[in-house]
Parts: C-alpha cells; structure tokens; sequence
C-alpha cells in the first residue's frame, strides 16, 4: 500500500529546474502570482503561456504528474468561468439561452480569472514537483530568519516541519500495519454503518496517536543526547547555493514581468 | 584512570515510593567494555540516563571526567563526550537523509560546515554506510539506522559509547552488525563501552558485566571469571547458553570434551 | 484446515518505477494441525508469503487453497472474509494495536467482527487470560496501564479469543528478552497441544524454529530456497550461511563436537544433560575417536 512513498509530490531529478536554489523558485513563484493578476490582455496571457510552456520543458517532469496535480483544481476553475459569465453584464450580448443573456465582457472575464488560476496553480505545482520539502523548509526558513527580530521562531519552525516530514513515512508505514492487523481481527474499513465505520476509524486513530507519543518521547531524548540546545550556536550542513541558473531566472522574470506591463490595455 | 564514578548514585520517580537504584558506588575505567545486564526493573536502562544526564540522578552524583553531571557548564562537554545509542532504530533517526542525521550532533555543538563535511567522510566510511549516505530512514534497515545513529555520535569524537539496548529490535544480521562495530570501537579505537543488554552472549563478549538485581550491583565480574559464575547465573534464572548449560553437565560428569573447554575457558 | 499455495506469485505497486516482485513462483504446503517455520532475512517475501493465507494480499498469480476455498487475483471481498474467520494472525509487536478501553473488550473485538457467539466467549475469558500467563483480574484495567510484556500477551490473547483453525505468527517474540521469549513460545506450544491449529510462524531465529516446528521453509529474494524437517535443514550449514543465516547455537555447538572427536550425535535436540550422557557412554564404549 504505502511501499514507496512520495512525500508531497516532490519527484526528483536533474533538470534546470531541479538544479535550481530553492530561493529563487519561492521568489519566482511569488513574483509570477502578483504578475498575473495585473495581466488584462489576451497578448499578455499568451505571452504566459508561452512562458508555461517554455518551464515546462525545463521542468523535466512527466505532463501526466502534471496533470494529476492540477485536476483538483479543473472543477474550481469550471465554476469560477461559470460564475462570471453568467453574472458579468457588460458588453454586447454574444447568445442567449432562455432567461440567461451571455455577454462579450463575461465570456472574456471569466476565460482570464480561469486562466489565471490555471497558470497559478500550474506554477506551484512546478516548485514542489521539483523542490523536495525539505530543500523547501530550508529556504523558507531563511527568507524568513530575518523576521526572528521580530520574535518569530523562524528556526524551530523549520526544524519542526523537517522532523514531519521525515516521520510522515513512519506515520505512513505504522497505519498501514494496524489497518493489516485489525482488518485481520476481522475490522472493515470500508464497510458497515456510519456507526461502524467511525469505531474501525478510533481502532486505528488511539494506537496511532499511542505511539506517536511514544515515539516523540523517545525522539526528544535522542535529541538532547547529540546536544539539541535549540537554534542558537547551531551550524548548519545543508547550504543553499545559488547559481548562474538563479541569477539569470531572476533577470529573465523581471523582463517578463516590465513586458507584461507593456501589454496591458 | 575512571573515566565514569558513580558515587552513592540513587535514583527515584516521583510517582513511585520505591528506589529504582539504591546507593551504587562504581568505577568505570578508560577503554573498557562494559555490560550492564538485568531483568526489566532491575534498574539498568534508568541508571543508562544517567550517564550523560539526561535524567539527573536523586541521590549522590555522577562523574563523567571528574565532572558532576549536575553541573551546568559541564553538561554540553559531557553530552559531547558521553554518546548514546538507544533501543528503536527508528525513534532516534532525527533528519532527512543519512548525511543529514549524522551531521546533527555536530551541528547541534556548532562544528564548521567543512570539518563536518571531512568527519561524515570518514565516520561514515569506518562503519561502512558510505554508500548509503543519500538514503532517507524509511529505505534503510534497523541495523543501518543503527549504525547511522553511531556514525553521528562517532563523529563528536566521544571518550564513551552508551548502548541502550540497541540491538534488541534487530534482526539478526543487525544485531552482528552492531556487535561487531561495539568490538571495533573498543578494540581498535579505544573507547570505552558500556552496554546495557538482556543477552548473556552479548554480555560475554565484553570485558565486564555488572549483574543488576533491583537496583543494586548483585555482582560485578570480569568475563575471564564466568566460568566460576555459572551455577549462580543459573540459580538467579539466566537462561544459560547451550555451550555453557552442556560444558556445567560436562563438570558434574566430571568428564572433559575438549571442543567446549576452549569455547567456554579460552584457548 | 490444509492450506496450499500453487504458483503464487505476487508483485507490489504494479505498473509503478516501484513495481517489485514479492513472491516468485511458490508452491508449499501446511498440513492441517502441524507447525511450520518460515525462515528467512528482512525482506526475503516471509511476510507477504503468509498476509496471502488470510487474504490482507491476493496472489497476482496462481492459486492459495485454504481448507476449501481458493483465493486468487480476482476472488471476491466477501469470500476472503469467509477465510478470515478461520485464520488468527499475531504480528510483529502485537501491542502496538491495541486501543480498546478495557482489556476485555480488546480479547472480545475479533470474536465480536467475526459474528462469534460474544457472551459464550466472555465466560471463556478468564481461562484464555490464564492460558496466556496473565491474572484474570486484568480484565477489567486498561490495556495501556500494563507492562509491555503484559500487553504483549494481551494482544496475543486477543488473536486466540476467537479460537482460529489456522494460527498465524509474525516473529511472535521479537523484542523480548530472552525470558520472555522462552515464555511466549511455550505458551503457544501449549496452545497448539491444546486445539491444534495449522501454525505457521515467521522468524529469523532458528533455535525458535527448531524447538517448535516439524517443518521448515526457508525464503531467499522472493522464493523458497530449501525446505524440509529442521534436522535435515541444519546438515546444509553451507547453503545456510551463504544465505546470511545461523543454525542454533545448540546445533552449532553439537556439530562443533562431533567435527573435533568423531563422536555422531543421534539428533540435534539433545538435552545438555542427554548431551553430557550420550558423551559418557560413548567415551566408555571406545565410540569417540580422539577425546
């Protein structure tokens, strides 16, 4: 069932992307959402498209992961164009259907706000198929370092959000042991009453839950003993390093974002 | 040279009425191999948190080096110079990758990056997980975690190894892995090992055992001296080694098999 | 109840870059009533082999026959549950399951899924707690304020309440020390004197497997390597230790002896004080060559 993993939806690789500092992805995201919505002309999206396209390739990942990623999101989307097109009333009339009247403004509205979302969506599907979730903690935690003047614990945030990420596998492996062993009792987990299915439900939740402080337990002594003092003194072996391949996406996304401005109407 | 003193060393939880170790006075010396080997409650995995204080005892002291285990200042160096290796494999497996957790500990006592780059390096390379440095823990077996866990520890160049019961939740390839890495730590590389363990075979390879028996030190011998311990193991219920049980019914018999004199007495 | 494996293979996450074979092609068989040990190192299929005899893994190929029902790649949910009801599986550290309130209501969990007569069950309790090594009074405590060994039995208990045709142990005693493994196994020795299950235990410690089972299989990378009465697996020390696996120290102590005075032993299960006799005798017949 859970045999191999895949934490997030990280899957690893070696194209430019992959090779990329983590920093720079984070920035980039970033700066393509704010970019997005100030985007109003068909040229503008198909200049972002082209610009999806041209990441995508260097992206190195299957289109069907992809696609799986985005498919949540499709039904959102779909609503979201439906929304607009029936409720925006500027424009001339295109076609009615009944009592509705669809109007040049509202198809037009509602195919950018789905475009939009699409490509939002698609953008940070990218980082995290590309960045694994710790590369991720790691530059999270040092964009946000500088706010620690400000009392927020930046450092044991992240220290808490790798040591999740490295338990989600074990997490993954013990459900699966228990869902085994009480199925083997003769449990049905998806089977039965409401009623029913709420106790295979507690039968499996209170041993999780009944080793999981268990093992937090034996995890805070393993920690104390190698030293674990909190962030203060602490080195670090995991560097970010940034590259050629950082500084010249950060470049490149700025001059798209000075072109987009160009093209808005 | 004592490299750990137990001074009238008592220990006691707040819900119990009862002492778990009851006024231990101990050495224990420089490059030794030490077994500590008790039923459940006989005190023996109370009195291992004790060793670099993670648990702060409630009577007498604890001198590691000659320091008070309670002393503030002196906690850091003792955590450095006292390493422990615990029971799960998987509850002490602390970071990401290999790598990650071996470099815990050192980034934990602010070791520069480039000296941690050399001494994962060469610690991993001793106890042979070079090739499994990128691994993350859910890929890896017990005793890999294991031997994960000693290379992070190794790495802090440590004076002494606490093993925990470390190889009870191994198979037992693991469990020869482990066995073999304690013989080399103490053997070739002259750290001094205490190992707390229910298996007299493991006890056996060590240079002493302290037989513990609700919350005293019943008996503390050398290993060279088991022979002469049998029948009282026996008595106080160990389940003896085939070897040993058949070597006693040997003596009795007052009968001599060669093969299992020198298994049992040396060569 | 027989249960019979024919060709079964099995391949997990199929059609992923993760698609690995379990099980190659095994065909084996577990006579009603008897004890078996699978043997075998971490991830050599012991695990997989067995989760297909109650059907928590259908085979991708071939045919498990469990008394007289098949299981195989497409039998129906409802036809596994039938089997299920007459196979009773101990995993590893069983007490990492447990979860009810009570210890009693834990033992009467399985008997109660599995449509059993509960209230006829619940007057059986005490003896099945005795039988277990634990103190009656502890039905009523919960299970998470006992000791680990207590709660190992607990769990075991809980696996045996509902009285399975076909016992199922997974390294029953990992863990443990060594007087506690002593015990556990005695207990299921007992029990299998008692109601005579078809038991089928894993581990990987061969003295277990010597002192319970009449027959061994012994699994490398997916497939049954060797198999047979424990005696005749120990004379294959060599094939044995290519495998990574040790005989017992009893075996390898005996053997050890009959290699350095020519004395022949009858069988490996010789008592240390039936060891000490037989050397006596033999010595006083002349029969050991050189002493």
């Amino acid at each position: 069932m859970f045999e191999n993993v895949i934490i997030g939806q990280y899957l690893p690789g070696r194209s430019f992307l992959h090779h990329m500092d983590p920093r720079a992805k984070i920035a980039a995201v970033l700066f393509l959402i704010i970019v997005i919505f100030l985007v109003n002309s068909w040229n503008g999206y198909a200049l972002f498209g082209a610009a999806a396209i041209a990441v995508y390739f260097l992206s190195g990942v299957p289109f069907r992961y992809i696609r799986k990623g985005m498919f949540p999101v499709f039904i959102l989307v779909i609503l979201t164009f439906f929304l607009h097109a029936f409720f925006t009333r500027e424009g001339d009339i295109l076609f009615s259907v009944g009592v509705f009247s669809f109007y040049e403004e509202g198809i037009r509205q509602g195919l950018f706000i789905s475009l939009r979302l699409l490509l939002l969506v698609y953008f940070t599907s990218l980082l995290t198929l590309t960045t694994s979730p710790i590369d991720l903690t790691d530059a999270l935690e040092q964009m946000f370092s500088p706010l620690e003047r400000f009392k927020f614990p930046a450092y044991d945030v992240a220290m808490m959000m790798s040591i999740a990420i490295r338990f989600i596998p074990t997490l993954l492996q013990e459900t699966e042991k228990i869902i085994k062993a009480q199925t083997a009792r003769g449990a049905d987990f998806n089977k039965g009453s409401m009623r029913d299915r709420m106790q295979a439900f507690v039968s499996l939740l209170v041993p999780l839950f009944v080793r999981a402080f268990r093992r937090a337990e034996d995890l805070a002594y393993a920690m104390e003993a190698r030293g674990y003092n909190g962030g203060e003194g602490r080195t670090k072996l995991r560097l970010l390093v940034w590259g050629w391949r950082d500084t010249l996406c950060c470049v490149l996304i700025a001059a798209f974002g000075v072109v987009l401005l160009f093209l808005r109407q | 040279m004592a490299i750990i003193e137990l001074r009238d060393l008592e220990y006691q939880y707040e819900e119990s009425d009862e002492k778990v170790l009851k006024g231990l006075n101990k050495k224990i010396h420089q490059g030794e191999w030490l077994s500590i080997i008790g039923a459940n409650g006989s005190g023996k995995s109370t009195l291992s948190r004790l060793f670099n204080g993670l648990s702060q005892p409630t009577g007498g002291s604890v001198l590691v080096l000659g320091k008070k285990t309670t002393e503030e200042d002196s906690l850091q160096m003792i955590r450095r110079e006292v390493g422990m290796v615990f029971q799960n494999p998987e509850h002490q497996f602390v970071a990401p990758t290999v790598r990650d957790d071996i470099a815990f500990g050192m980034e934990n006592a602010g070791v520069p990056r480039e000296v941690m780059l050399e001494r994962i390096d060469e610690v991993s390379r001793w106890v042979n997980i070079e090739h499994i440095l990128h691994m993350e823990p859910h890929r890896l077996s017990g005793g890999q975690k294991q031997r994960a866990a000693i290379a992070g520890i190794l790495a802090l160049r440590p004076q002494v190894m606490v093993f925990d019961e470390s190889t009870s939740m191994l198979d037992p390839n693991g469990r020869k892995e482990i066995l073999e890495t304690m013989n080399r730590l103490c053997r070739e590389s002259g750290l001094t090992i205490i190992s707390i363990t229910h298996y007299l075979e493991e006890a056996f390879m060590s240079d002493r055992i302290w037989f513990m028996k609700a919350g005293r030190i019943e008996k503390d011998v050398t290993t060279a001296n088991i022979p002469d311990q049998l029948e009282w193991m026996e008595a106080e219920g160990m389940p003896l080694p085939y070897k040993y049980q058949l070597y006693r019914e040997a003596k009795k018999r007052r009968i001599d098999i060669r093969t299992l004199r020198t298994m049992v007495e040396g060569e | 109840m027989d249960v019979n494996f024919q060709n079964v293979s099995h391949v997990y996450m199929k059609k992923t870059p993760f698609e690995t074979l379990a099980l190659k092609n095994i065909n084996a068989c577990f006579r009603s009533s008897s004890v078996t040990a699978v043997i075998g190192r971490t991830g050599s299929g012991k695990s997989t082999l067995v989760q297909h005899i109650n059907g928590l893994l259908k085979p991708s190929a071939g045919v498990v026959t469990v008394g007289g029902h098949r299981l195989e790649a497409r039998t129906k949910r409802k036809m596994v549950k039938t089997v299920r009801s007459h196979v009773g599986m101990v995993f590893q550290y069983p007490e990492h399951q447990l979860f009810e309130e009570t210890v009693e209501k834990d033992l009467l969990f399985g008997p109660k899924n599995k449509g059993m007569d509960v209230a006829e069950i619940q007057k059986k309790l005490p003896e099945l707690l005795q039988q277990v090594g634990l103190s009656e009074t502890l039905l009523e405590r919960s299970p998470f304020e006992l000791s680990g060994g207590q709660m190992r039995r607990v769990a075991i208990a809980g696996v045996l309440a509902t009285n399975p045709e076909i016992l199922i142990l997974d390294e029953p005693t990992a863990g443990l020390d060594p007087q506690g493994q002593k015990e556990i196994l005695e207990l299921f020795m007992n029990w299998q004197r008692a109601y005579q299950p078809t038991t089928i235990m894993i581990t990987h410690q061969m003295e277990e497997a010597a002192a319970f089972a009449e027959y061994m299989y012994v699994m490398e990378d997916a497939e049954i390597k060797m198999q047979g009465e424990p005696e005749a697996i120990y004379a294959q020390r060599e094939k044995l230790q290519e495998m990574d696996l040790d005989i017992p120290e009893q075996v390898q102590v005996l053997q050890q002896i009959e290699r350095d005075s020519g004395i022949r032993f009858p069988h490996y299960k010789l008592s240390p004080a039936e060891a000490a006799d037989y050397w006596e005798h033999a010595v006083q017949n002349g029969d050991v060559p050189y002493v």
